[in-house]
């Protein structure tokens, strides 16, 4: 036992003689396999290096995931429900939703947006083909609806829908169908300010009339023109071909009442022409 | 050049004591570089002391091992994703003693290396590693039985 011992001891002390005294061209490699666990040296085994590389692209990814998810797309979409939505279709529907207190109509569809009906079920009218044009987006945009024609409407119609934000209100506030025989493309409602100026190519009796305070439709009878202030089944004429026609919009304070006349049976007395 | 502060001439204490702390830092911790960047804090530390120690040599040992030993327990979980040192050896049983000395604990290995390159007795390794001298006597038993187990 003694013997291993010294073997054993002897063989030690030869041992740490021999690292202890080991060539620098030795250690200079091992310099290298050891450099990356200094303490302060900032530089890590490659294997922590690559995880910590990876790690920080995880990080990455989920903040802009994050920004993506949480950010100004969604804060923009609940500020302004229509703009951000992409297809013409999800765009035509969200502006639509707007008027979902409108019971009387529903939005149907005929294959793509653009062969979309207005269809009034309160009066079995149809409204169809137009333009819905978001004004509370700031973008302008129009969303082309084609005219197309429609057995319950005669030949042809336009419909220039605004959906404008009055006094926190948001409707559907002109629907204007044209003359049979003329082109609806040529009907024009333009808005100054409060005021919306129907232009008809055709001759004949305008009926409008109001829903929700908001939704203006203009049938267009043969009969003379005239100009009047919107109000439940009121009744314009159109004297001349190309004539414009005046509509004054109610008041904020005006609505309610309107409102709840539009809501009310037999409302609407409006018709379309042919 | 005597340190004003502690009365000790590091000049001298370095010309003496470097090479062989530093080598003594490496069979602690195996790795030269290492050693030498311990012996320097350890000089560092000597320099900023304000009393002077009663022997400054085996207050340099002692702040050598402690400093290892320190270095060793800070660096255990990164060094098992170390690759193996490469230490060109003259024969593979010296090799193979040095990677079965590098396996034990440290406090093993720090008493196989002040007994067996240093010649400390029990007591001054005792004094060297903050611990009993029956404590060395334990931990050089244990070394010497696990080298012998490992080794036969």
């Amino acid at each position: 036992v003694t013997s291993d011992i010294d073997v054993l001891e002897e063989r030690l002390r030869q041992t740490f003689h021999e690292v202890a005294t080991s060539s620098v061209v030795a250690e200079a490699r091992h310099h290298e396999t050891v450099r990356y666990s200094k303490p302060n040296g900032g530089t890590f085994p490659w294997q922590l290096r690559v995880t910590s590389i990876a790690f920080v692209l995880v990080l990455v990814v989920a903040v802009i995931v994050l920004v993506f998810a949480l950010g100004p797309f969604r804060a923009k979409n609940h500020s302004v429900p229509v703009s951000g939505i992409n297809t013409p279709e999800a765009r035509f529907e969200a502006a639509f939703n707007r008027t979902r207190d409108l019971k009387n109509y529903e939005l149907t569809r005929v294959g793509s947006p653009s062969l979309s009906t207005l269809y009034d079920k309160g009066n079995s009218e149809t409204i169809s083909g137009g333009s819905i044009q978001d004004l509370t987006s700031g973008t302008q945009e129009y969303i082309p609806l084609s005219a197309f024609p429609s057995p319950a409407l005669g030949p042809r119609c336009v419909i220039h829908a605004k959906f404008l934000s009055t006094g926190g209100f948001f409707g559907l506030k002109v629907a204007f169908t044209s003359l049979p025989g003329h082109d609806p493309s040529h009907s024009v409602v333009h808005q100054m300010g409060d005021t919306y100026v129907v232009t008809s190519p055709g001759e004949g009796t305008a009926t409008y009339t109001i829903r929700n305070g908001f939704i203006v439709k203009i049938a267009t009878p043969p009969s003379r023109g005239q100009s009047g202030v919107m109000g439940p089944s009121s009744t314009i004429e159109l004297s001349e071909l190309n004539q414009s026609m005046k509509i004054e919009l109610p008041k904020p304070s005006e609505v309610e009442p309107i409102l709840k006349a539009a809501l009310g049976p037999g409302c609407s007395t409006g018709h379309t022409g042919g | 050049v005597v340190d004003p502060a502690i009365g000790v001439d590091l000049s001298d204490l370095f010309a003496r004591q470097r090479e062989s702390m530093v080598r003594l830092a490496r069979l602690f911790t195996g790795s030269a570089a290492i050693a030498e960047e311990i012996v320097q804090e350890a000089f560092l530390k000597m320099h900023r002391l304000s009393d002077a120690p009663d022997n400054a040599d085996a207050y340099l040992r002692t702040t050598v091992a402690n400093l290892s030993k320190n270095h060793l327990r800070r660096l255990r979980l990164e060094r098992r994703s170390l690759p193996p040192e490469h230490v060109i050896l003259s024969a593979p049983a010296i090799d193979e003693t040095w990677a079965t000395v590098q396996r034990l604990p440290f406090r093993q290995r720090a008493v196989l290396v002040l007994r067996f390159y240093e010649d400390m007795s029990e007591a001054d390794i005792a004094e060297v590693l903050h611990c009993r001298p029956g404590t060395v006597k334990s931990s050089l038993h244990r070394g010497l039985e696990r080298l012998r187990s490992e080794l036969s």
